[in-house]
């Protein structure tokens, strides 16, 4: 008699279920008998082999050994039931600890999604945890400087004299190139790389050869989407552009546009030759000083490298330093610790601060406990009411780690739950966040992959775990002698003090909150309207984008909404600061201040307080060698010039110390930096030159605007600039517009702040509201008796509420010189310009809670007290 | 008690167990059904209400001796419980109460 084939014989005997195996194996059989007579063996075969996967069934398939073994199912099982029971019958206390769980983890998953991804930066390239960037390190008098960037002679020396070091990547800061192909301009960010990045990084190449385009003179590799802008649907490969200096650059690979979670973003990477050439005739360039604008990437050979590189890069510091007045430290900073990571200066790209993770974390995590204290206050209220249940439980054998275990599965599912209502919230969330911190780059997306997904479900089950274990701990050490003989005399014991505890605490945290958020915003009110001592004004600055200055004056100046022109080198009070070195001819002394170049008509239209001299007048505009200075009363205090009139004619070395400059004029002291910074000597330098130049003297261009209709005064100005420069978009920001960005991140945090509070205060409240629901019903016997012996609504009102009121008491006590506190001390003491925390702000934060919290109570209790008493009293 | 009623299957597997005394085993219980219904009937089908009707206690089983035949492989042999017997008797019952009352002239002619 043919037999079924053995291998599938084996396959049943592997997932059946051993009491069933034998019998189901010879039913198969039999048929296979059978089936061989009527069908033939082959379809005997197939048949055999369909039954016996169509057998794999639950009640076929063995469990696995150890689970059975242990019989956690069971009590898994059982638990299951019990909990869906128990938050069935306690609809309000389990939907008041849902939302309010909803409500923190929210905040939770927004800072875990926004950590997940900070750590997806750079990680695309394979060699990622063997590439270092080298960091440099000023010390001035008041703190070292940590900057991003470091000198072109670094890379040199550690491409020639370290050992370790695979590969060297030297990058060069670019801009924004206009490139000329035929008849169209179209203008592209770029940067330039030495070869070795073709190498050490993993930027995807289309066409074309990497390498080659980072070796040859003047030879770029471009991305794709700029090569459509440029080529269309052209082959960009082998291309040659012009630049606006007439100097051609040859297209030799098409990259895949660089992915957004990367730090270096560019849209082109030229050959570091070609920078070189351009930089030939500045002997600076290699200099160990010349650390503004390039980077230095290592690769080393060994994953494990940093030690080795930074022994090596001390010694290098300690031979340039030899010999030298400021001293420059180098660092490496492995890649992945760029994003998020310190802060420095100089950093290209996009970047995230590690101590804002930290910062984040914190909140996400106090808001968290805020919600499960919560859960445990109000599951410990309850536990009188579950007590016999646990009684009963004890007395069939269930011990305390069962106990346990079952409220953990408890707190488990309903943070679970919570879970699913908080996803919804994220997603509202979401735009405040990605407002915040990247509304620059775009490259944080926040979204639901499936990674997220798991990596929220691991938090709420921990947040669970740990939600769930105070009750837990409490109901497992419960004696179920006492609990099942006399309810009422069931002693929590230090437990209402506990609670009261908790309450406490997240009503001081709601105070903390809503008090910073008071604080925050009048500050930032206070510096949006803070007197700068110039006129902004009506003040639209629009950037030059290399073209003719003189040109663009006369275009504007047709337009009758515009009443006065000017041109500078940057805008100040909005956040940067130029710096240039100043020598007095006099006396020697030097001093490194914050500057400005400008246009005569500059301090008139800003309206600049002149106490002596004279502005500069039309003979400086095109006045190359009659270099002329207005300085600030600081500047004089700096130098010891006794008078402002004494001032006028005295001689400095400007530029670096290259061309003499009188000063002609000294005006009164304004504020050139934000409200963290001390208004300091200043000096402005009259402008030269035709704005064609490679460094213009004037990028913005000053206008001051008379007109009530804005809309159509700035599309007329769009057409004027226009007529100018048809290549280049109309790019221009009123003055006011500028400073309120400069403040941008701070409203931000505000909002975030805002945010925040409206979070712990609803939790604070739920869990208010809970507790208020549970002791007015075990107190209503109370109530109703103290009703009937003639007690008032308001007796009953003042009774109940006034045991609240001492907590938010104590609340308010706690909170308001914390905040303070902390705000006077830390986080305004950076501001050297600020209004005083007011008692308004104090005080009307723990009112505003205090208000809320009272018409909780009131509401409750206040249904509470209208119950007849007659219905309470007749069920005993 | 939910669920106390047979199901119209379980019926019919159980009348055929105890049709068939001490030979009913599943191969013999498929081919018995067909030939009393016309119902093809699949093995796996009646092998699932035969372990769910075991565990609510209609049935009880035991592996009977070997044999040459199944490539030695022994049958698991049924026989009805008495709760099993009780609930037939319960559906039989109720079917012909509902039978009694209709009036004769309904199925006249059919």
């Amino acid at each position: 008699m043919r037999q079924p084939p053995r291998w599938m014989d084996k396959l049943l005997a592997f997932y059946c279920e051993e009491s069933l195996l034998e019998d189901l194996q010879g039913d198969l059989y039999e048929y296979f008998e059978r089936n061989c007579n009527n069908k033939g063996p082959l379809m005997a075969q197939l048949i055999y082999l369909i039954d016996v996967l169509k057998f794999f069934r639950t009640y076929t398939v063995k469990t696995p050994k150890l689970l059975r073994k242990m019989n956690y199912l069971a009590i898994f099982k059982n638990s299951f039931k019990t909990s869906y029971r128990s938050i069935l019958r306690n609809r309000l206390f389990s939907g008041i600890n849902i939302i309010g769980l909803a409500i923190s983890m929210s905040a939770g998953l927004l800072v875990i999604a926004l950590i997940m991804e900070l750590y997806q930066f750079d990680r695309f390239h394979s060699k990622a945890d063997r590439i270092y960037r080298i960091n440099n390190t000023i010390t001035s008098d008041d703190e070292p400087n940590l900057f991003a960037s470091t000198s072109v002679l670094v890379g040199d020396k550690v491409r020639s004299e370290f050992s370790g070091a695979e590969k060297v990547v030297t990058t060069s800061q670019g801009g924004e190139m206009d490139a000329q192909y035929g008849e169209k301009v179209v203008p592209f960010e770029y940067m330039f790389a030495t070869p070795e990045m073709a190498e050490v990084f993993d930027f995807e190449v289309l066409e074309g050869d990497f390498q080659k385009a980072l070796t040859d003179l003047n030879s770029l590799a471009i991305t794709k989407t700029a090569a459509e802008r440029l080529f269309g649907k052209e082959r960009a490969l082998n291309k040659v552009i012009t630049s606006g200096d007439g100097v051609q650059y040859t297209i030799q690979a098409v990259l895949a546009d660089i992915p957004k979670k990367s730090h270096i973003i560019t849209e082109a990477f030229f050959s570091f030759k070609t920078k070189e050439e351009e930089q030939k005739g500045n002997r600076g360039f290699h200099s160990w000083f010349n650390m503004w604008s390039n980077y230095v990437y290592v690769l080393s050979e060994e994953s494990s490298g940093a030690d080795r590189l930074q022994a090596q890069l001390d010694a290098l510091a300690e031979r340039e330093n030899e010999n030298r007045e400021e001293k420059i430290a180098l660092s490496a900073l492995p890649l992945t610790g760029i994003v998020p990571g310190p802060a420095m200066s100089n950093m290209a790209g996009p970047s995230f601060d590690l101590s804002l993770v930290w910062i984040l974390i914190a909140l996400a995590s106090i808001i968290l406990l805020s919600a499960c204290f919560n859960y445990t206050n109000l599951s410990v209220a309850r536990s009188l009411r579950r007590s016999k249940e646990v009684g009963v439980r004890k007395t069939v054998g269930a011990t305390g780690g069962h106990v346990f275990f079952q409220f953990v599965v408890e707190a488990v599912i309903i943070t679970l739950i919570a879970l699913f209502g908080a996803i919804p919230l994220f997603y509202l969330a979401r735009p405040l966040l990605l407002e915040t911190f990247d509304d620059y780059y775009n490259v944080m997306e926040l979204q639901l992959t499936p990674m997220i997904v798991v990596a929220f479900f691991v938090y709420a089950t921990l947040t669970g775990i740990v939600a769930g274990m105070f009750p837990a701990w409490i109901m497992s050490r419960m004696k179920v002698k006492s609990i099942l003989s006399d309810l009422s005399s069931v002693k929590l014991f230090s437990n209402v003090s506990v609670r009261k505890a908790l309450v406490v605490f997240q009503f001081s945290l709601s105070m903390v909150f809503i008090i910073s958020a008071f604080i925050g915003f009048s500050q930032y009110q206070y510096m949006l309207n803070f007197d700068l001592g110039f006129n902004t004004d009506n003040v639209l600055n629009v950037s030059i984008q290399s073209n003719d200055y003189r040109v663009l004056e006369n275009e504007f100046r047709k337009l009758p909404e515009v009443e006065d022109v000017s041109f500078s080198l940057m805008i100040p009070s909005v956040g940067s600061r130029y710096l240039e070195e100043v020598k007095d001819m006099l006396t020697n002394d030097s001093l490194q201040l914050v500057y400005n170049k400008v246009h005569p008509n500059y301090l008139r239209l800003h309206g600049h307080n002149i106490i002596a001299g004279a502005d500069f007048d039309e003979s400086y505009i095109n006045a190359k060698d009659k270099k002329a200075i207005i300085v600030n009363k600081q500047f004089l205090q700096h130098f010891n010039i006794s008078s402002p009139d004494e001032a006028i004619g005295r001689e400095f070395l400007v530029d670096y110390r290259r061309v003499k400059a009188r000063i002609i004029g000294v005006i009164d002291d304004f504020h050139f930096g934000t409200t963290e910074e001390k208004v300091g000597p200043y000096m402005f330098v009259n402008g030269v030159g035709t704005g064609l130049e490679e460094w213009p003297d004037y990028y913005e261009m000053n206008l001051k605007l008379k007109t009530n209709d804005v809309r159509a005064t700035m599309s007329d100005l769009e057409e004027a600039w226009s007529r100018v420069d048809k290549v280049h978009q109309f790019k221009a920001v009123f003055y006011s517009e500028s400073i309120e960005q400069a403040y941008d991140f701070l409203r931000s945090i505000i909002r975030i702040i805002g945010a925040l509070a409206v979070t712990a205060i609803s939790i604070a409240a739920l869990g208010l509201l809970g507790m208020v629901v549970f002791t007015t019903e075990t107190r209503l016997k109370e109530i109703s008796i103290r009703k009937i012996l003639g007690a008032s609504e308001g007796n009953l009102l003042f009774l109940l509420g006034r045991s609240f009121f001492i907590l938010m008491l104590v609340a308010a006590v706690l909170a308001i010189p914390l905040t303070y506190y902390v705000f006077d001390q830390y986080i305004l003491s950076d501001y050297i310009y600020r209004p005083d925390i007011s008692w308004l702000e104090l005080v009307g934060g723990s009112m505003l809670i205090f208000a809320i919290g009272a018409i909780i109570v009131y509401i409750q209790t206040l249904m509470a007290a209208r119950t007849n008493p007659a219905n309470m009293l007749r069920k005993d | 008690m939910k669920g106390e009623n047979l199901g119209e299957f379980e019926e019919v597997v159980l009348l055929t167990i105890a049709a068939l005394l001490n030979e009913a085993y599943s191969v013999a219980i498929c081919d018995h059904i067909e030939e009393m219904t016309n119902r093809k009937v699949k093995l796996g089908v009646v092998h699932a209400v035969l372990n769910r009707m075991e565990k609510k206690g209609y049935i009880q089983s035991e592996l009977g001796a070997p044999t040459k035949e199944r490539g030695g492989k022994r049958k698991r042999f049924f026989n009805i419980s008495h709760a099993g017997k009780v609930a037939l008797m319960n559906s039989k019952e109720q079917r012909d109460r509902l039978w009694n009352v209709i009036p004769e002239s309904i199925f006249n002619g059919i």
